[in-house]
């Protein structure tokens, strides 16, 4: 568009940086210009019929503009009580602030579960041979333990596609990670116990706290994570 | 509010005032009377009691601004029912994020929440082929011409009749520029009101309006049906104008 000025006459450089461009000329119908621009801009529309002509031509298609018509809209959109009340209390409840509180929450958890693994261990160090060891039952545990570590690594492959919240993702990276060397050496230790007890212990009534613990916060993180997830994909949709 | 046009924005009523020397502003309609108390309240009061809940003042600005907001979507939606649509959920969502209106034109505000709407509504629509037909079938004639006609009757059929080749050149614009020029020229909004609705700066809406305009102007000169019209409704309004050519057509604003 603005090459019209160029394709018109021979126009040498300094002829054509005397015409007017085309958002001089907007403003000018605007009466944006600053005065003193105006002025020139003006003194040059009268000199020159080539702008004049163009100027003329912007000016009646903003005038056509100006005239298109307004649509009186067959009802009226004011908004009924029912309306507004159901407009506002919805997105309330699933307000998306939900979402920072779901994120700290599965922070939240995901520190409690490196509480719990880190308490484990040390507890299953030094507190194992005390009289309390029994409860950490080592055997059915350690047939609990290839679904726990599956379920923590599984976790991150799940989230990671959707990348959705890369700070719990990332937390529960880590913490996932730290549970699997948790476990892994916590099995270790177990069995170890369990050599040294040379199968003296008790038979194992029942799983550990410690891992129900962890299993139960293993699960409310993922849940948090897709919540998270479904939020934001919620979100996007709106 | 806007500055440097003549006409009264949208649902406002009232005689126009603004009736002065030029015609093509004299095209501005009628308003439809509003049911609005003895008392008026600016936007800014009503918005702050529409914060705190009041559903009353929110639904007076909804009057003060339903057309504006509906003719806006019916020119880029091109169909009646998704305009509607679009304008209630506009007001809707206004009425929702009331509190997130940060001050300024409240009608660059629900322009702006209505227009994104439009847009959102237009990509959805695109993605379904068989909606695009209905589309060019409402863009020929409006529906509801509520102006009144305070001009030449040649010159009125003139501009009825560019209207129609200036609708579709509307819709050949990109996005951006007939974001703007809807804004500006049709809507009558002030540069500062078009970028907030158009979430854009002040110097950006300068040239793409620029730009729109042009190319507007470009689309009328290159149909040779619509350049006859366009140059028959030019000596008509130099007729009736007898306006010297440098003069803008805001100018007597001052």
């Amino acid at each position: 568009m603005s090459d019209d000025r160029t394709q018109r006459g021979p126009g040498s450089e300094p002829e054509r940086a005397r015409h007017l461009d085309l958002d001089a000329m907007s403003l000018l119908l605007d009466d944006a210009l600053p005065p003193a621009e105006r002025a020139a801009a003006e003194a040059h529309l009268a000199a020159c019929p080539d702008c004049r002509e163009d100027y003329e031509e912007l000016r009646a298609t903003v005038r056509l503009l100006h005239g298109l018509p307004q649509y009186a809209p067959r009802r009226s959109f004011t908004l009924t009580p029912e309306q507004a009340r159901l407009a506002v209390s919805p997105p309330r409840r699933l307000s998306w602030p939900g979402e920072g509180v779901l994120r700290w929450a599965a922070l939240a958890v995901a520190a409690l579960l490196l509480l719990t693994t880190v308490g484990q261990q040390t507890f299953d160090r030094s507190g194992g041979p005390a009289p309390s060891a029994p409860i950490a039952a080592p055997a059915p545990p350690q047939a609990a333990q290839p679904d726990f570590a599956a379920s923590e690594q599984g976790a991150p492959e799940a989230a990671a596609p959707q990348a959705p919240a890369p700070a719990a993702a990332d937390a529960e990276d880590a913490v996932s990670t730290e549970a699997n060397h948790g476990t892994e050496s916590m099995r270790k230790a177990s069995e170890s116990v369990d050599e040294t007890r040379s199968g003296g212990a008790i038979p194992p009534g029942g799983v550990s706290g410690w891992r129900i613990a962890q299993l139960g916060l293993t699960l409310a993180l993922l849940w948090l994570i897709v919540g998270i997830a479904g939020l934001r994909w919620m979100r996007r949709l709106h | 509010m806007s500055f440097r046009r003549r006409r009264p924005p949208g649902a406002r009523g009232g005689p126009s005032d603004a009736l002065t020397t030029d015609p093509a502003d004299a095209l501005a309609p009628e308003a439809l009377p509003t049911p609005e108390p003895a008392i008026v309240r600016d936007d800014g009061h009503l918005m702050a009691a529409a914060c705190d809940g009041d559903l009353d003042a929110f639904n007076l600005l909804v009057l003060r601004h339903e057309r504006t907001v509906f003719t806006i979507c019916l020119r880029l939606l091109r169909d009646v029912q998704a305009a509607e649509d679009a304008t209630q959920d506009a007001f809707l969502r206004a009425w929702i994020s009331a509190r997130s209106f940060q001050g300024g034109s409240v009608r660059a505000w629900l322009l702006r929440i209505a227009t994104n709407r439009a847009y959102d509504l237009l990509r959805v629509r695109a993605r379904r082929p068989a909606a695009v037909l209905e589309t060019e079938a409402a863009e020929i004639e409006p529906i509801w011409s509520t102006q009144s006609a305070i001009e030449s009757p040649e010159a009125g059929a003139l501009r009825d009749e560019l209207g129609i080749y200036l609708e579709r050149a509307l819709t050949a614009l990109p996005e951006d520029q007939r974001t703007v020029v809807l804004l500006a020229d049709v809507q009558g909004c002030s540069y500062e009101e078009t970028a907030a609705a158009a979430g854009a700066a002040v110097g950006t809406v300068k040239s793409r309006l620029s730009r729109g305009r042009a190319k507007l102007r470009q689309t009328l000169i290159d149909d040779p049906t619509a350049a006859e019209l366009f140059d028959r409704y030019r000596r008509s309004q130099h007729e009736t104008v007898d306006a010297p050519a440098t003069r803008g057509r805001d100018s007597d604003d001052e």
